[in-house]
């Protein structure tokens, strides 16, 4: 009786290893004895995780076959309506190729449904990657990039991009190119658009107040240095529109390696460091230095960012571009200038930016070379990105292809003005168009989104802020949440 | 041959067949990931057919990690206050509850109201009585003493120990009633006559014959304590103040970042700690019935 249950359970144990995880597609089979026979086994592939592409490069270029009918997955979650517009093109394109898109959903009847989908989002492409299946070309905005990028989940597309000659670095913009690459040097995510973050400034007042300022190098306290000055001389009352407890974040996003020291394998965060840090910016406020749009006026605050106040009470203010008419459109003094962000010590200098629609290919895909295919697809300018503006209400971005960028920009000031619904059309202005222009090109730091980090430090800001605990007790609280977070 | 049909007559043989639909099942749904994950546990994740097998190296990244020795510390502290004060505070309502007492009845389902409704949807609740700026620090005020931030410092455990506590008291009740239920009244009776007294009684009696149920309730609240994560993540999130950090915020955010090895090295070793556990209570539940007879 023992045994027989034991051989059973044997027997299981042997069919459940036989049928390894993947697509229920057959070609999964065929391209792991591929992997295998370009790599020299099995052995030696761990030890190249990270850079699976580079040890993988001859399967990766050996299915050119253009008439092998191939299945492709593609998952997105931000771009899935521009992505869903270009599958059928592509597929009239290459009859041989057949595309699924598992759009997630980022609409739901409530807050909390949208936050149910995206995590389920997340959670079914985590498990499907690390069980060796999963999408062949994913949208990487809002799932665990780093993590992929360290399990070696992602292929190096620098790879595809050598060898091929048709895709030229030339037509796009190449800073963000360059900077979207891992610390490795692999290219683990393409971006389709990206936005431009910066400062818009009233370059009148500015230039009244007699303050010379060098955007590309100051840092932030050289900002808040020449912030005093043109507080003591100039016309506004206030330097920066912006709100504490995101003036906070960025500081300790940009000052992290100050704040957070490493010991005998433990990381420490400094909440001293930190709680001096809160009530630097504590001060700054209370002394009008800086302008709190959120508990001034959010009336008027929304109105600027929505481009019709054209008073906003401080020199500088945050702008978020992700088009060159949203630059005409936010711009909010009579001479808007467009500043870069002040850097964090020892940052070169070029300007901000934050990536939209991040696309990777899955090292576990069967067909690497056409889910590469279909990402260059997405990135020309015959595709999605050229008629953007057109089909969709607003732009998800300025477009990585500088082509179509071109062709925007030249459209725009052919029209010369930039209409607005319900309201006048604004007159375009050629000089500030022609600053965002520098920028773009410029840019050279990446900005993403939230982190654990920060929403942990936005916690305890609102008791720190509304005189409900010091600076001390909000800081330790803090730091003992991050220390749990370093040194899991 | 003959051998053979004989074995195909025997019992265990037949009730194998029979028992096999479920026994796949179990295996397919518990017994093979469960083994994988400890499989898991041994190898270096390089991904599907390509993981090797490290030895022990997860489990020194894992002692390593100051974060799971927090975590391990938390949970040990949690269920060796929380499981001795609920199991008093449960044996003392099912006492009280077990006599003659105005509106019984509505006290016993008013206690046991709580299990039946879901974590999720009384979090809300707590979270607005823990709150910085909740019921609690409000009447703490009115008291005229300092509010204290329940959630964000070492009171943190306390407050998901009263959750725990209001969770399971009631389920324990109804198995102590249970137990009390069954003593034979006569022994009481026989008891008062020779003199006993009430406290003498109790021990004596009541507490001797309700051992195996309380060797069943210890066991059940003590895998129940593990499971308080739930109610501390609903209440605090996945990085909450140290303290209330336990084995399963641990295990939650290796899931979140991908780190299945030490995930499931940081499952083995609770697997393991469990069962020794279990195994201790069983074998002193088997010695103790051992000795009644």
């Amino acid at each position: 009786m023992k045994i027989t249950v034991w051989i059973g359970l044997a027997v299981l144990l042997l069919l459940s290893a036989c049928s390894g995880p993947g697509n229920p597609g057959a070609p999964t089979a065929k391209t792991d004895t591929k992997h295998e026979a370009g790599t020299g086994g099995p052995a030696s592939a761990p030890s190249s995780a990270p850079g699976t592409a580079n040890g993988a490069d001859d399967s990766l270029f050996d299915d050119v076959d253009a008439d092998e009918p191939v299945k492709l997955v593609v998952a997105t979650y931000y771009v899935s309506e521009q992505v869903q517009a270009v599958v059928e093109a592509y597929e009239a394109l290459h009859p041989n190729v057949e595309i699924e898109l598992h759009a997630a959903s980022t609409s739901g009847k409530d807050l909390n449904d949208v936050m149910n989908k995206r995590d389920q989002f997340i959670q079914t492409n985590n498990a499907a990657l690390l069980a060796g299946g999963g999408p062949d070309v994913i949208e990487l905005d809002e799932l665990p990039f780093e993590q992929y990028v360290k399990r070696g989940l992602l292929v190096d597309m620098n790879g595809l991009i050598e060898h091929d000659s048709a895709f030229d670095k030339a037509d796009y913009f190449t800073n963000i190119i360059e900077h979207a690459q891992s610390g490795d040097g692999g290219l683990y995510g393409m971006p389709m658009y990206f936005s431009l973050v910066g400062l818009f400034g009233d370059a009148d007042a500015i230039a009244r107040a007699g303050v010379a300022i060098d955007d590309a190098n100051w840092t932030l306290p050289q900002f808040i240095e020449i912030a005093k000055q043109l507080q003591e001389t100039g016309d506004y009352p206030s330097v920066l529109a912006s709100e504490p407890s995101y003036l906070l974040r960025q500081l300790i996003t940009e000052h992290y390696t100050q704040l957070v020291t490493e010991s005998d394998g433990n990381a420490h965060f400094d909440a001293e460091a930190f709680a001096e840090m809160m009530r630097q910016v504590r001060t700054m406020f209370d002394e009008g230095l800086l302008y709190n749009v959120v508990s001034n006026d959010r009336a008027s605050a929304l109105s600027a960012q929505a481009g019709r106040g054209r008073g906003v009470n401080a020199y500088f203010s945050d702008t978020y571009l992700y088009s060159l008419q949203d630059a005409i459109r936010f711009a909010g003094y009579p001479n808007t200038k467009l500043y870069a962000k002040p850097h964090a010590a020892g940052e070169d200098s070029g300007g901000y930016y934050s990536a939209v629609g991040t696309l990777g290919i899955n090292a576990h895909s069967p067909h690497p070379r056409a889910a590469w295919e279909f990402v260059k697809f997405l990135l020309d300018d015959e595709s999605v990105q050229s008629y953007i503006n057109d089909h969709l209400e607003s732009s998800p971005g300025f477009p990585l292809n500088k082509h179509v960028y071109e062709q925007q920009k030249q459209q725009l000031m052919q029209d010369g003005v930039v209409k607005q619904r319900g309201a006048d059309a604004l007159e375009i202005d050629r000089a500030l168009l022609e600053q965002v222009d520098a920028q773009l090109s410029g840019a050279s730091h990446i900005v993403r989104g939230p982190s654990k980090l920060e929403e942990i430090v936005d916690s305890q800001l609102e008791a720190f802020f509304s005189d409900q605990k010091s600076a001390e007790e909000a800081a330790a609280i803090i730091g003992n949440r991050i220390n749990l977070l370093l040194n899991e | 041959m003959n051998s053979l049909r004989r074995l195909g007559r025997r019992d265990g043989f037949q009730a194998a067949w029979l028992l096999a639909p479920s026994a796949i099942g179990f295996s397919l749904f518990y017994l093979v990931p469960f083994a994988l994950g400890i499989w898991e546990s041994f190898t270096d994740g390089a991904g599907a057919g390509r993981s090797q097998y490290v030895g022990l190296r997860n489990y020194d990244a894992l002692l390593h990690s100051s974060a799971f020795r927090q975590a391990a510390a938390n949970t040990l502290l949690f269920t060796s206050v929380g499981v001795p004060l609920l199991i008093a505070l449960s044996l003392g309502l099912a006492l009280l509850l077990n006599r003659p007492l105005f509106l019984r009845e509505g006290l016993r389902t008013s206690i046991v109201l709580p299990l039946v409704v879901p974590v999720a949807s009384t979090v809300t609740i707590w979270q607005i009585f823990f709150d910085w700026n909740g019921t609690l620090n409000a009447w703490l005020h009115g008291l005229g003493l300092e509010r204290i931030d329940w959630l964000q410092s070492d009171w943190s455990l306390g407050a998901v120990a009263v959750m725990y506590i209001w969770k399971n008291i009631g389920y324990n009740m109804i198995l102590f009633l249970a137990g009390l239920q069954s003593i034979p009244r006569t022994y009481y009776e026989t008891a008062s006559i020779e003199g006993a007294g009430p406290v003498h009684r109790f021990f004596r009696i009541t507490l001797v014959y309700l051992t195996p149920t309380l060797f069943f309730v210890i066991l059940i609240s003590t895998i129940n304590s593990f499971k308080v994560f739930r109610e501390a993540y609903l209440l605090a999130g996945d990085y909450p103040y140290d303290r209330l950090y336990m084995l399963q915020h641990y295990m939650n955010n290796m899931f979140a970042s991908l780190d299945v090895q030490k995930l499931t090295a940081a499952a083995t070793l609770m697997l393991v700690c469990i069962g020794v556990l279990v195994l201790v209570l069983l074998g002193l539940e088997r010695r103790f019935r051992e000795n009644m007879e």
